[in-house]
């Protein structure tokens, strides 16, 4: 799978946690030809304003992505015009065809939390 | 028969306003409810969440409980940092009596000492703390 109009995201891998859970510094990669997929948004009202929205990052079979990588994509900026970072939620799923051995791509469910 | 003035709002006490400081306004952006715009406000420095979560009054005094949220953000550089925050809130209330515009804070205990809780974002780090203060009109 290709995509003609794809978008090179940056992929953010801790080196591990502290022992109170901090993310310690790590490596940085970037991944080609990926898409992106609106997935839901959810709002909380009552003591504060937080947006919490869902993307499906799609892309190439053998995508360097994983559990607890951040995610930024181009041109997706905060109001500020900070680049908005996504927390990749679980495991990313590889799909193969197990008739042809065809390597679909790979799916990632991205969390962005605002407020 | 006259009337009597009500009990100074803690909340207000605690945070201020546009106008005026609140007693807690040294410490980091006291709010209520935490803003859209709170990882950028957490860059340069805490944000507090104040709010009143139950507590009565006898005929002089208001004894609010006050749950104070301290938010951070999560820095292996500064592990403990929204816990400090929590120090800070504490200490704040040593110093007691306090005058506000909006009424004295007279006392405080601790009815519950700082404990991490979940945020939804993991960039985020969260401690709270619960007061019973004691207020005069």
């Amino acid at each position: 799978m290709k995509f003609e109009h794809g978008v090179t995201i940056t992929v953010e891998r801790p080196g591990g946690v502290d022992r109170f859970n901090n993310p310690l510094p790590g490596a940085t990669h970037t991944v080609e030809g990926c898409g992106v997929a609106p997935a839901g948004s959810t709002e909380r009202q009552t003591d504060s304003a937080t947006v919490e929205w869902d993307y499906d990052l799609l892309g190439p079979y053998s995508a360097d992505v994983a559990a607890q990588d951040v995610v930024t994509i181009p041109g997706d900026v905060d109001a500020d015009g900070n680049l908005i970072r996504y927390q990749v939620d679980g495991k990313p799923k590889r799909l193969r065809n197990p008739f042809t051995g065809w390597e679909a791509g790979m799916v990632a469910r991205l969390v962005g939390v605002e407020g | 028969m006259t009337r009597r003035q009500g009990f100074g709002d803690v909340e207000l006490m605690l945070v201020g306003d546009g106008t005026n400081a609140g007693h807690l306004s040294p410490i980091g952006w006291c709010v209520t409810s935490t803003p859209p715009d709170l990882k950028a406000r957490l860059s340069t420095g805490y944000v507090l969440r104040v709010q009143r979560t139950g507590g009565g009054d006898r005929k002089t005094d208001d004894q609010p409980r006050v749950n104070v949220q301290v938010f951070a953000r999560r820095d292996h550089t500064k592990p403990r940092d929204a816990h400090v925050g929590a120090e800070l809130v504490r200490e704040s209330f040593l110093n007691l009596p306090a005058v506000t515009p909006w009424g004295r804070l007279d006392s405080s205990e601790t009815e519950s000492g700082p404990v991490t809780i979940p945020w939804a974002d993991p960039e985020v780090t969260v401690v709270q703390v619960i007061f019973r203060l004691t207020t005069r009109r």
